[in-house]
């Protein structure tokens, strides 16, 4: 009886919810077209997007407006404190090794893995089984950062020297010969080792990109270049680098704002315990776990302030692309 | 400045045999022309020569140097490409000049060099732009432009004027003719259109499903295709081919064509079927007959008139339902549906055999 009465009441929730949506449309469609003539084909538009507006404004802007006040009060939003959560942002000590950190994974994620699918796109070109071997490099894209860092967390397990080694990465060193290592734990790797999981992850997405980008060569502009006298290396630099290079800053953005947004890799594998703290699991502490909402929002404004240019940019050049076309 | 020799040169695609067999020497200098349908293999002969393809078997010599091993650029070959395949990043000069700053040239000769090539085809003031600034004509010009600042022993193009507009190929066909005069050296010409053949080689190979047909000037193909195929490629609208039977009357051999009988100068060996192949210019209406022509009545029926000015194409067919076209002085006056004796020139026919589709004599 009882989850009859449920799903009555989702039916009518659905019912009414549509309904709701659908008769609103057609009464502001009835309210312009009885307005007179130069108004009702101006203000036509606005109606139909005014719902999409509203909601991405609620969810949206308004919070976004909601952090940037809150990014200027104490705590527990009571007191108004200027700067002083900005200040600390820049000057904390755990906020200098974040922002030190997340340069190095920009840097890193960014050129590693653009590198790389840039690699993999134009050697993958000239293979027998390309969709094979493109398919496996693209496999780490579907999985999610949680799943990856799981998975990772296996790679890295670490044992005390003497104990049967259940990680991957130690096993094949302790056959080696060596002791233990905690990737994790043990500062001088473990930033890369965050990194590597990253890198793995988005390298696919690079070059499946990319290698679209590389297929759009026409094949003739390369033969062109092999009788003018150039050989692989200086087609590649000089033909096919440049003329993907749209696609190339594109991809680059895209990582890079991922990058900057990362926090789901260190919260999972090391909670950003021993120097591994980035800027947004920085906030995400602050926020939940100190209940600072000042420092917590101060931290989130920084984040979106770094993002915008980048945001800016690929637009800019995914407008001029699509000019292009 | 070199020849190029293909010997025995084959290239087979998976099961799909591009090239048959190809035997063909080209003089240092002269301006040679492959022409021929699409598939026939021609483009396929420019690129193994060029080294975009391997051959499967045979050698290919540029000057006395076989090259089948050879890489592009080791070759000494400029090629132009029918997209002319422009780089589009780099301006009109750093297209030009790509190949020189390969050969590892001075800053100053580079310069030099690009710009002699530019004057030479009046391209000077494009020198600074994109090639998506260019039109049409001015991208071929620098697609030339790039293959000769290289002073390469062997020019190739590939259709290089097929993505032009009719009035500017015309321009464009008598430009490189020109520069062929003025450069001196060894052109190879891909082409389908028989007329760029005709106007522009000084030797025109014909090919077909791979196979080289025939290799001779302008001239000759016309005159003595060897084949009803070189006969039917070059001219336009192309040679008439009929069905004709030899008869013997009175010692005399004739061939029979409908009602109409052309008396054969020479004998033929054996009796095979024969093809008569006779051009649309030496069809002539009984009015305006030329003086020493072999006169050779034959009825028809008008079916479509095609007044050009110049000249009027008429598509004609016989009382045997044969179909033809004639090529007859524009002052005729003619309507479709119309029956007509025309005369034929005895003097212009070829025979074919009708299997081997060979030339008889």
């Amino acid at each position: 009886m009882e989850i009859l009465y449920r799903l009555g009441s989702v039916l009518v929730a659905i019912a009414v919810g549509c309904g709701g949506v659908i008769g609103l449309f057609y009464l502001a469609n009835y309210a312009i077209n009885a307005l007179p003539k130069p108004w009702n084909s101006r203000l036509l538009p606005w109606v139909y997007v005014s719902p999409a507006l509203a909601i991405l404004s609620a969810y949206l802007i308004l919070p976004t407006i909601q952090t940037i006040y809150l990014s200027f009060f104490d705590g527990r939003s009571q007191n108004f404190v200027g700067l002083k959560n900005y200040i600390f942002a820049f000057t904390d000590p755990s906020m200098l090794v974040a922002f030190k950190n997340n340069l190095l994974w920009l840097v890193l994620v960014t050129g590693i893995s653009v590198g790389l699918g840039l690699i993999v796109a134009v050697l993958v070109d000239k293979v027998r089984y390309e969709a094979v071997a493109k398919s496996l490099i693209f496999l780490p894209m579907s999985i999610s950062f949680v799943g990856a860092s799981v998975i990772w967390k296996f790679i890295y397990a670490y044992k005390p020297a003497g104990d049967d080694q259940i990680g991957l990465l130690n096993a094949i060193v302790v056959s080696l010969g060596f002791e233990p290592v905690g990737w994790l734990v043990e500062r001088s790797v473990n930033n890369f080792a965050l990194i590597a999981i990253m890198i793995w992850l988005y390298t696919g997405y690079c070059m499946v990109i990319l290698s679209a980008a590389v297929k759009g060569i026409p094949e003739d502009v390369i033969e062109a270049a092999k009788i003018d006298g150039a050989n692989s290396w200086q087609i590649f630099w000089r033909i096919t680098v440049p003329m993907i290079r749209s696609t190339l800053l594109v991809v680059s953005t895209t990582v890079v704002i991922l990058v900057l947004k990362v926090f789901d890799i260190v919260f999972v594998m090391t909670g950003g315990n021993q120097g591994t703290e980035v800027i947004a699991s920085r906030m995400i502490k602050e926020m939940f776990n100190y209940r600072n909402f000042g420092r917590g929002s101060a931290i989130a404004v920084i984040l979106l302030i770094l993002i915008i240019p980048v945001m800016v940019s690929n637009i800019r050049r995914f407008r001029a692309q699509e000019k292009l076309r | 400045m070199a020849s190029v020799t293909f010997e025995q040169v084959t290239k087979q695609f998976d099961d799909f045999t591009a090239v048959k067999n190809l035997n063909l020497e080209i003089a240092d200098g002269e301006f040679l022309v492959f022409v021929g349908p699409s598939g026939c293999g021609k483009s396929t002969s420019l690129r193994l020569l060029a080294g975009l393809e391997d051959i499967s078997s045979g050698q290919i010599s540029i000057g006395d140097r076989p090259v089948n091993h050879l890489s592009p650029k080791d070759r000494d070959i400029a090629m132009v490409f029918q997209s002319y395949a422009l780089y589009p990043h780099m301006s009109v000069f750093e297209n030009m000049a790509f190949s020189l700053q390969l050969q590892g040239l001075s800053k100053t000769e580079v310069k030099k060099r690009v710009e002699n090539a530019a004057a030479q085809l009046g391209i000077e003031m494009l020198l600074h732009r994109k090639p998506k600034e260019l039109s049409g004509g001015q991208r071929q010009r620098v697609a030339v432009g790039r293959a000769i600042v290289r002073q390469p022993s062997v020019f190739l193009m590939d259709e290089p004027l097929s993505n032009l507009d009719a009035k500017l190929r015309v321009q464009a066909r008598k430009e490189i003719s020109k520069l062929h005069d003025e450069l001196k050296t060894t052109f190879i010409y891909v082409t389908h259109d028989q007329v760029e053949a005709m106007t522009m080689g000084d030797r025109i190979a014909v090919m077909k499903d791979g196979i080289l047909q025939q290799v001779d000037t302008p001239g000759n193909l016309y005159n003595n295709p060897v084949n009803m195929f070189v006969a039917s490629f070059i001219g336009s609208p192309a040679m008439n081919f009929f069905g004709v039977e030899p008869v013997t009357d009175d010692g005399k051999t004739y061939l029979q064509l409908g009602q109409a009988r052309i008396p054969l100068t020479t004998k033929l060996s054996g009796d095979r079927p024969i093809t008569l192949g006779i051009r649309p210019e030496n069809i002539y209406h009984p009015q305006y007959l030329p003086p020493d022509i072999a006169a050779v009545e034959i009825q028809a029926t008008v079916n479509l008139i095609e007044m050009m000015g110049n000249e009027l194409i008429v598509y004609l067919e016989t009382p045997e339902k044969a179909e033809f076209v004639a090529r007859l002085d524009p002052r005729v006056d003619l309507q479709s549906g119309q029956a007509i004796a025309l005369i034929l020139d005895a003097n212009r026919i070829y025979l074919f055999d009708r299997e081997q589709e060979t030339v008889l004599f």
